[in-house]
């Protein structure tokens, strides 16, 4: 039996499984749980978002200003890195990245009506060009300022041609990015939510919200329910080819939210009182690392993937893995954080 | 004037206050045992029809002129369901193409029409679809909200305006219930004239608040407009989450800072009693009800009930009947601060709204 068959099988033993008992943390736990996400798991992240933007920066200012040293390859490998730092904090959707629509800004996504596209068009076809600068486009349009616009201009349709105005949009996204990044470190650094229930819960809800995300939005809605009805220009990453890619990387920090990273405790400590809940946890990890190793051994992007018949089998095994592990997540470490999700509350109307 | 009580009202298992056997008729969605169904009910918690949905439920509208009851699916759900009072189904309405519900409609006065909120999604448009209910229930047209994100709807006192909450998120049913354009909403209350379709007026929020979508309303005899809000920002912020529209005036509604956090930023429904004194509004996040005068907009008291949504005017001023996803349904006197709870179908879990009628 293939590997990735025998853990989804896994998954569905493990949801058919009547719910144990389950002893909720006690205040100290959650208490050290909280302050342990936060300077252990967000923290680090951010650091990481704040330091490759600013390469990023650097590589747009001295490959638009033709320094020597600074080539295309080393401003597209920044840009991947820096892409890559915010796929390991874009499923957090609390705290300082909500102010100020900091979170739209960095990347409008998903662009439905590919208004960032359309306005960057409409830019650089308009003869009196506006003076656009890092701080100036931080209060143009959300679709122009981050990382979707800046693919749109690195990677997107017609000839690599970086001169001019299309170098000054890029210096301004590049400028704007890590001026984000750098503003958002300095809040995190002075952001003191509650360490108790309030604040795990956020971080569960970040983990289990970004498991619906990845399932629906960048799988299931580019693969379509046939061949013939598959989307692959909703991915997204259209122009760099790196969906899968994201994928991985958004796995990854989610196995670090789950299991601890950098020395710090994970929401799994919820589900480690006893041998059944312990299996659990270890299901869910190995879930989580599975997820990100299959989406980086394929061999198609994911835009070809669901318009290949065989290719599209396997991004509907991810899809249906992922749900396994937010089933897995939601019915068995939110009642061991003591998690209470109401009917109503938990997604009114 | 009622006596402002900052503390909750206790809850009692008995019955402390009567309600005629007469009194109002409620409706409300509920996952009863794992199903979905609908439920019609008496003041006395008495189970008058029960109505099986194909799918999770939200508001409801009577038509007292017919006796025709109709549900409507969550959106982005494509089915509504016309009953009878004792629950028989009628009709089964389905969206056009490029359509689906937004939960919640209502019946022209002279109960001919159905207007129902929609989301013409290839178009981000809003928009009120118009049901012949002669023609057993034939879709016959439809006309522009107004807005993005259209929600609740009623009916002005003048029996001919519509009144909507474009609550101002953008959603497509290929991103399920993905908001779409938070940092450019513009949420509004339309009154529209039902006649043509015309738009009256439309209100809107400051600038600085376009983020609190505009998504339930009530409307009491003298026309005042009740609107509970959810905000779409920062969790930390925080904001008024209730407004009301008198005479063109909107007015913004605060309670005291502890009363707001408790609200979490999040309304789930109001309704206005049978007096147009008082408004009710629930906050499920916060497993709190608040009520407010509508005519000062002065918070009197509030009510703590887990995982509260919905609410009704009951047959008596003053007196609302409340339920939650827990199955709790409370008949709660705002005046006295007594509370009567309902008993309930085990595994039942009220869904967000009850709508409720004099005359069914």
């Amino acid at each position: 039996m293939p590997r990735f068959a025998l853990v989804f099988l896994l998954g569905l033993l493990f949801i058919s499984t009547p719910i144990s008992a389950q002893a909720e943390l006690s205040p100290q736990q959650l208490k050290t749980l909280a302050r342990d996400l936060i300077q252990h798991h967000a923290l680090p992240s951010y650091e990481r978002l704040a330091a490759t933007t600013q390469t990023l920066q650097r590589n747009i200012n001295g490959f638009c200003q033709r320094k020597a040293n600074f080539k295309l390859e080393g401003l597209t490998g920044a840009y991947q890195a820096a892409y890559a730092s915010w796929m390991a904090v874009q499923h957090i959707r609390f705290g300082p990245v909500m102010k100020q629509d900091r979170y739209y800004r960095f990347h409008y996504w998903p662009d439905k009506h590919g208004q960032g596209a359309r306005q960057l068009r409409k830019l650089l076809r308009t003869k009196d060009k506006p003076d656009i600068t890092e701080t100036t486009i931080g209060k143009m349009s959300v679709a122009l300022q981050g990382f979707g616009a800046l693919e749109w201009l690195l990677f997107g349709p017609g000839k690599p041609d970086f001169a001019g105005f299309k170098c000054k949009m890029i210096i301004a996204i590049g400028g704007n990015l890590a001026n984000m990044a750098r503003s958002l470190l300095v809040d995190w650094k002075s952001y003191k939510p509650r360490l108790d229930t309030e604040t795990v819960h956020k971080f569960f809800r970040s983990f289990t919200d970004q498991l619906q995300t990845i399932k629906s939005l960048k799988l299931d809605r580019v693969l379509g329910k046939t061949l013939k009805k598959a989307r692959p220009r909703r991915v997204e990453n259209r122009w760099t080819k790196t969906s899968f890619n994201s994928i991985a990387a958004n796995l990854k920090t989610l196995e670090g939210l789950f299991s601890g990273e950098n020395g710090g405790t994970g929401l799994k400590i919820a589900l480690e009182s006893n041998e059944e809940d312990r299996g659990i946890s270890g299901s869910i990890s190995e879930g989580l690392r599975f997820g990100a190793q299959f989406a980086l051994t394929q061999k198609l992007s994911l835009g070809r993937s669901v318009k290949n018949k065989n290719a599209r089998k396997r991004v509907a095994f991810l899809s249906s893995h992922l749900q396994n592990l937010y089933e897995s997540s939601a019915e068995y470490l939110a009642p061991a954080l003591g998690v209470t999700l109401g009917f109503n509350a938990l997604d009114g109307d | 004037m009622l006596k402002a009580l900052g503390a909750s009202a206790s809850l009692l298992s008995t019955p402390v206050f009567s309600l005629p056997a007469s009194g109002n008729i409620f409706l409300s969605a509920a996952n009863i045992d794992g199903a979905n169904h609908a439920r019609l009910f008496n003041e006395a918690g008495r189970l008058l029809g029960d109505i099986k949905l194909p799918g999770r439920g939200h508001g409801g509208a009577f038509n007292t002129t017919n006796k025709h009851g109709v549900l409507f699916a969550r959106r982005p759900g494509n089915f509504a369901i016309v009953f009878a009072p004792k629950g028989q189904v009628l009709h089964t309405l389905t969206t056009p193409p490029e359509r689906h519900f937004y939960g919640h409609g209502i019946f022209s006065q002279d109960g001919r029409l159905l207007f129902t909120t929609e989301n013409d999604y290839e178009n981000t448009r809003g928009i009120i679809g118009i049901w012949d209910v002669r023609d057993q229930y034939t879709r016959i047209g439809e006309f522009n909200s107004a807005g993005v994100g259209p929600h609740d709807i009623s009916l002005m006192p003048d029996k001919r305006t519509l009144v909507v909450a474009n609550g101002g998120i953008e959603t497509h049913p290929d991103t399920g219930r993905r908001k779409l354009n938070i940092p450019d909403m513009e949420p509004t209350l339309a009154l529209i004239d039902s006649m043509d379709g015309k738009l009256i007026a439309s209100h809107s929020l400051p600038k600085n608040l376009n983020k609190l979508s505009i998504r339930h309303l009530a409307v009491n005899q003298a026309g005042t407009i009740g609107a509970a809000l959810q905000y779409q920002g920062p969790s930390e912020d925080l904001l008024p989450l209730v407004f009301t529209l008198n005479n063109g005036r909107l007015k913004l509604l605060s309670a005291r800072k502890s009363v707001q956090q408790a609200m979490k930023n999040y309304c789930g429904s109001i309704a206005m009693d049978r007096s147009g004194t008082l408004m009710a509004v629930s906050s499920p996040r916060g497993n709190l009800v608040t009520f407010w005068l509508c005519a000062t907009g002065e918070l009197i008291t509030t009510l703590d009930v887990q995982d509260v949504c919905g609410l009704a005017a009951t047959s008596k001023p003053f007196v609302f009947v409340l339920s939650g996803g827990t199955g709790e349904r409370l008949i709660y006197n705002a005046k006295s601060k007594l509370t009567m709870r309902l008993p309930s179908p085990s595994h039942a879990q009220w869904d967000n709204h009850i709508q409720s009628t004099t005359n069914f």
